[in-house]
């Protein structure tokens, strides 16, 4: 102690020199003792003058060695006085002789240090105890605090700051443990909330009484506890933190109490708000927070969340435990975002949820069968909570295969239902549609998905079985059934678009055409029809991709393109040929060179005809001009499916006319020869019945027998043997024939006896009751539908087709390879004849035999298993 | 009754006039098919008639009669090829196209 006194009044006597030397400012710093700066001002002078260092200058607290920091800049300061109430700076007496340059001022501090420091601690302490025992027991405060303040000061400025601050520790530390944990105490045996409670009452009397602790020691604080980092604010923290909430039996039911909180509000019931957030504050001022309370309560979390997930995925379906889990979710986080806790907390508590509602039962997320009912449900919300809640761990993807699986299942029924082979592209139609929602809103596009919906598709849609509906042969059902389709759409434009898929794209459209003006309606409607059709076509050839035999699709297109080119059946133009480009698209050129060679030729026929009419025209001469309209569809044989020739009798009347064109055709294009493929053809024929005169629409056989009743006796008789040999029908296309007259709907014919079915004893007559409301009527529509023996003949030859097409296959990869093992040529075969449709293994080694049989290749005795190819 | 026919719409189909088992000489594919190189049968790959009443088709003489060693002449009965009716060759050559000119012997 008196070295550092010493050292303080040396530095005085400088400053004391200093002020001799200018006495003005001194002066001034000695009259007003309060103001600062200009003291330290006079400090500074000195310091100067004396020479030293600028370090010593501004360091000279720390060089003189005091643990007090002399703030107010003490120099003057003499710790001799004792009197607290008027404060030092104010009382010290050389500043008053400050301004007399000859007074002694030494004299005046040596009595000063007569005074103990001790008892002065002693006496000081004694006031600011008495006082803090009132602010403990909340007593009213009726003492100046200003005057404590005072105390603790001068205290400090005597050096007797450490005294002071252990003193008021081991006060604190007495009042906490006698009075305030007690109490904390007394709650033990209650529940935890309760000791939780307890201890932020505590917490909260102690903080507020610790504010009147911290005003008068402040001084404190600020001089001697700052410089060594601390602050009375931690050291009252740390004490409350020590004695109570880290007391071992406290402790951990302080932490429960929090926990518990959260407990209750996770059983549903209201949570304690006010409690826990400021339970939650308490942790942080105390800084147990990471320490203590998080780690317990992402363990009390992890067992709930566990027991939860238990619970729920045991007890409930697949959508209510996602709904379940994403509302727990939610709440969890809502908790963590409201109470503002940790970002750790909130990350941790994350990982925890996710991991076990999702991570640790994603098989039972991605479980088969309840997946599968969601998809069956359509339940595009469900199925998109699901995914968001795997995509959560970027586990989206794996629902893969539970949805191939599904929609192979669902897929391959639908194929393979035979009953439902009319609805089938419907069905497919409805699911890739519903299927494409799902992944477009459910999933979110999720490429991987995606790429596994395509490739179920194309599973389920290339799977063949050898069924009756394909007559034993391996084609691909789907195929035919597109084409149908698609027949169908361009048949029947929009009006043909089954109700369950257009009523989708009429929504937009019907928005669209609202929005329009009125005026404008009809041409809307008309766009409206073109976009559905195109619609349609799109979403077929979507499923066509799928298909890998094109040679199936190819076949019936090609028939059904046929019979509305000759038929004149198509809806429209525009659609048949954006139908053909699409497919070139698709397919490719080579695809589609028949089709459009089918085109062409209708094309050119029509100018065939006009020219032919403009030469009849200019020889009107000729003794019988035409009796009718005639018009020929000219066809390239090759590009055309084939037609079986069909004998009949064709009556005088047609075939003069016909033969006229026939000459005509032949001196034209010389080298050139005609077949008729009466089967084809279709006329109209204007009849005068009973009850009215109408237009019918007939095919060609219908036409023939109709004639024969061209009598002017309408009771006219004819036996089903007599129309048999003057039409010389064979019996199955004549029964269709008759049937179509007699027993469909419209009836210009009548049977005797009647019935369904034709028999050769059956006789015929008109019907004399026979009308219609319209004056053009279609009978021709036998002539349109396909017969099964057509259908048969057609799959029947492209299997063949493709039994050809596969020996060409391998001949051409012999010729290349010269010498191949049986496994790769099989490999290689299966790769090139992809695109049109494969057979299988054993139906490739067929061909290979035979190939061998005609001497193209040869075995390889050499290598074993392989062959050769022979030149 | 009365029936009457109004309009009728005949469909034929053409092909070469040809017996149906001969093949061309050259390519010995058959007339109906095309010549080697074409891929789809009729207009785009004719026939051609000489005057010896051996046909081949179009591309397959013609690529013969380019070859110097072929002297023009026909390959099946060595006498010099040629086509039979000059009208006839341009229709088959142009196809179906010229059949709006009314070239036609009446």
């Amino acid at each position: 102690m008196s070295p550092t006194l010493k050292r303080k009044h040396s530095d005085k006597t400088i400053t004391e020199l200093f002020t001799t030397q200018h006495p003005k400012p001194n002066s001034t710093a000695a009259l007003s003792p309060t103001s600062k700066r200009s003291r330290i001002g006079s400090s500074e002078a000195p310091s100067e003058s004396a020479a030293m260092s600028t370090a010593n200058m501004y360091h000279f607290p720390s060089r003189s060695g005091k643990e007090v920091i002399d703030i107010a800049s003490s120099p003057d300061t003499s710790p001799k006085a004792p009197q607290q109430k008027n404060g030092l700076r104010k009382a010290t007496p050389n500043i008053a002789g400050g301004t007399a340059p000859k007074r002694m001022l030494v004299k005046n501090f040596k009595p000063a240090r007569k005074i103990d420091p001790k008892a002065f601690l002693n006496q000081t302490w004694e006031k600011v105890d008495k006082a803090l025992d009132t602010v403990f027991a909340q007593g009213k405060i009726d003492f100046s605090l200003e005057e404590l303040y005072r105390g603790v000061e001068n205290l400090c400025r005597q050096g007797l700051a450490k005294d002071t601050c252990d003193r008021l520790d081991a006060k604190c530390k007495r009042y906490i443990t006698d009075t305030l944990k007690e109490k904390v105490k007394e709650t033990l045996g209650r529940k935890d909330v309760d000791v939780l409670r307890a201890t932020l009452q505590a917490w909260a009397t102690w903080m507020d009484q610790m504010k009147y602790v911290a005003w008068v020691f402040c001084y404190l604080d600020r001089s001697y506890l700052l410089p060594k980092q601390d602050s009375l604010h931690d050291i009252s923290v740390g004490l409350f933190r020590s004695i109570i909430f880290e007391h071992e039996k406290l402790k951990p039911h302080i932490v429960d109490g929090a926990c518990d909180l959260i407990a209750t509000d996770r059983d549903g019931k209201d949570l304690d708000r006010g409690t826990f957030g400021e339970a939650i504050k308490m942790f942080h001022d105390m800084h147990v927070y990471t320490k203590h309370f998080e780690p317990r309560m992402l363990e009390l979390s992890q067992n709930f969340i566990h027991e939860w997930a238990e619970r729920e995925s045991s007890e409930k379906g697949l959508a209510e435990y996602v709904k379940a889990s994403r509302a727990l979710i939610k709440s969890e986080l809502a908790r963590v975002e409201h109470f503002s806790l940790d970002r750790s907390t909130r990350r941790d508590l994350v990982t925890l949820l996710e991991d076990h509602l999702i991570s640790r039962k994603e098989s039972r997320l991605t479980n088969q069968d309840e997946f599968a009912d969601l998809l069956e449900l359509n339940a595009v919300e469900d199925l998109k909570s699901l995914y968001d809640l795997l995509e959560r761990r970027n586990l989206g993807s794996n629902l893969k295969e539970a949805l191939s699986k599904w929609i192979e299942d669902t897929g391959t029924a639908i194929v393979f239902n035979e009953k439902e082979q009319d609805t089938m592209v419907i069905n497919l139609l409805t699911l890739k549609r519903q299927l494409d929602t799902i992944w477009k809103t459910s999933f979110h596009r999720n490429a991987e998905l995606g790429h596994g919906l395509r490739e179920s598709f194309e599973t389920f849609m290339n799977k063949t079985k050898k069924t009756s509906t394909t007559w034993n042969t391996d084609n691909s059902k789907p195929g035919e059934m597109i084409a149908k389709y698609v027949d169908m759409l361009l048949r029947g434009g929009a009006k043909a678009i089954p109700a369950q898929l257009s009523r989708k794209a009429e929504k937009p459209a019907a928005a669209d055409g609202a929005a329009a003006d009125v005026e404008e309606d009809n041409e809307d409607v008309m766009f409206d029809e073109d976009t559905e059709v195109n619609n349609q076509l799109d979403q077929v050839l979507d499923l066509f991709r799928f298909v890998h035999g094109k040679a199936v699709f190819e076949a019936f297109y090609k028939k059904d393109l046929a019979r509305r080119l000759l038929m004149g059946r198509s809806a429209s133009a525009d659609a048949e040929r954006s139908m053909l480009a699409r497919l070139k698209t698709e397919c490719g050129a080579g695809f589609t060179a028949n089709l459009e060679q089918m085109f062409k030729d209708i094309e050119l026929s029509r100018e065939e005809m006009t020219s032919y009419k403009t030469l009849l025209a200019s020889r009107d001469t000729t003794p019988n001009p035409q009796p009718f309209d005639l018009t020929v569809s000219i066809l390239s044989a090759s590009a055309w499916p084939t037609y079986p020739q069909i004998p009949v009798l064709i009556p005088p009347s047609i075939s003069t006319t016909l033969s006229a064109f026939e000459t005509h055709y032949a001196s034209k294009h010389s080298g050139r020869k005609l077949t008729w493929h009466h089967s084809l053809a279709h006329c109209q024929l204007r009849a005068r019945f009973p009850r009215g005169n109408k237009e019918l629409i007939v095919s060609s056989f219908q036409a023939i027998v109709l004639l024969l009743f061209n009598t002017s006796d309408p009771t006219t008789r004819i036996p089903y043997t007599t129309i048999a040999e003057s039409t010389s029908l064979p019996p199955a296309e004549l029964n269709r024939t008759l049937q179509s007259l007699a027993c469909a709907k419209l009836r210009p014919l009548t049977k005797h006896p009647k019935g369904r079915e034709i028999a050769p004893t059956d006789v015929f007559t008109l019907n004399a009751s026979f009308t219609d409301p319209k004056y053009r009527v279609k009978i021709n529509t036998v002539q349109l539908k396909e017969t099964p023996q057509e259908n048969k003949e057609t799959h029947e030859r492209v299997a063949q087709d493709r039994n050809y097409e596969t020996q060409a296959a391998i001949v051409r990869i012999m010729k290349a390879r010269r010498r191949i093992g049986h496994a790769e040529l099989v490999a290689e075969t299966i790769k090139v004849t992809r695109s049109r449709g494969t057979l299988d293994v054993g139906g490739i080694k067929r061909n290979i035999d035979r190939l061998i049989e005609k001497e193209f290749l040869e075995r390889d005795e050499e290598g074993g298993g392989g062959y050769c190819y022979v030149a | 009754m009365k029936v009457t026919i109004k309009e009728w719409n005949a469909v034929a189909a053409w092909r070469w006039d040809m017996p149906d088992d001969d093949v061309c000489g050259i390519c010995r594919n058959p007339y109906d098919s095309t010549c080697s190189k074409c891929k789809y049968p009729g207009d785009e790959c004719p026939l051609l008639l000489g005057e010896c009443n051996h046909s081949f088709h179009m591309h397959c003489i013609f690529s013969w009669l380019k070859q110097e060693s072929a002297q023009e002449k026909c390959p099946m009965c060595r006498q010099p090829f040629k086509s039979k009716d000059a009208v006839a060759d341009d229709t088959e050559v142009q196809g179906d196209e010229s059949g709006t000119a009314l070239d036609t012997p009446a």
